[in-house]
């Protein structure tokens, strides 16, 4: 498993397709999520020059994960797109805090696993761990994230301390919610609790 | 960072909050069925959120089970929420204390009917695909 991260100046052209061919894959066909597509590409308004990505490459250098970091001193999917999941409380806006969203760890060159296991995959852990650390370099100590009910229970098997911040919403038909998670190595968390 | 801490609240004002369903589902990422055999546990998830302010959420997950000749819920693992239950003193109670009251207190609400019923119309004309003719 190869791990790359970078912010969109970082990484090539080719590297970004694949990554927006992959989330196309994954939000798109597989989850049927109604997001912005362009030419087989998902991409949105919150995929800018200063957006950081980390990917996750299998063994044949094929995407199988991806994620999204985004400061919350700028324009980010929660505070634009999903405020009401804060169910009312002040929208972040700190460089101590990072956005994780279009988190993905769908292998679709393992034909042994249901693309809706994705988040029970060791994959999706060790890109977790990779996502948090990578936000934590650029100064993250909390990650507050839009996600899919199912990320809890990655939160929790990969160690990480994670609590909501508001009550989860039925949007387009899926259920989502907004998270906070201590962006400490899941060592520390454990041992502040 | 105002509003990235947990709901601190004693155990006792979460008893005297009424929850009310919002939502639940079965699980859809279980194992794929193997040649010949399929998958036999069914589990899943529920979610509750509190009627008034402060706003409460928990959600937690629960495997089918047989009861007498009815399928009944039993929840599995450690409830979720944006809570962090404090002492009768508002003392901090350490993690596990924490988590053990909140599934002492989740056990107690009588949510299986309720989530039974949802799930009953959310899939009653689904079939799983064994049975499909």
């Amino acid at each position: 498993m190869r791990m790359i991260s970078g912010s969109t100046n970082a990484l090539s052209q080719t590297v970004l397709e694949r990554m927006a061919s992959y989330r196309y894959r994954v939000f798109i066909e597989t989850l049927g999520w109604e997001l912005p597509v362009r030419e087989g590409l998902e991409l949105d308004q919150f995929d800018r020059p200063d957006t950081v990505y980390v990917l996750s490459h299998d063994a044949r250098d094929e995407v199988n994960g991806c994620a999204r970091l985004l400061p919350t001193t700028r324009p980010y999917l929660l505070g634009e797109v999903f405020p009401q999941l804060l169910a009312g409380r002040e929208i972040p806006c700190s460089p101590d805090v990072w956005e994780l969203s279009r988190f993905a760890a769908v292998d679709f060159n393992n034909q042994n696993l249901n693309p809706l296991q994705q988040f029970s995959s060791p994959v999706a852990v060790n890109l977790l761990r990779e996502s948090i650390a990578t936000a934590a370099a650029h100064g993250a100590k909390r990650l507050i994230t839009v996600s899919p009910l199912g990320i809890e229970r990655l939160l929790r098997r990969a160690g990480f301390r994670a609590h909501r911040a508001g009550p989860p919403l039925v949007v387009d038909g899926h259920a989502i919610f907004a998270c906070w998670i201590d962006a400490s190595a899941p060592e520390e968390a454990a041992l502040a609790a | 960072m105002p509003g990235d801490e947990p709901l601190r609240l004693p155990l006792t004002r979460l008893r005297r909050l009424e929850l009310q369903h919002i939502l639940s589902g079965i699980d859809r990422d279980s194992p794929p069925h193997e040649e010949g055999a399929f998958q036999t546990v069914i589990t899943g998830f529920t979610e509750w959120v509190s009627t008034a302010h402060p706003i409460v959420t928990l959600g937690w997950d629960w495997q089918m089970q047989a009861r007498g000749n009815q399928p009944w819920l039993c929840r599995i693992g450690t409830p979720r929420s944006n809570l962090l239950l404090q002492s009768h003193g508002r003392k901090k109670i350490d993690w596990i204390e924490h988590e053990r009251l909140l599934q002492c207190f989740v056990d107690s609400l009588g949510w299986e009917t309720e989530s039974l019923k949802h799930i009953a119309v959310l899939y009653r004309n689904v079939r799983a695909p064994h049975c499909q003719v």
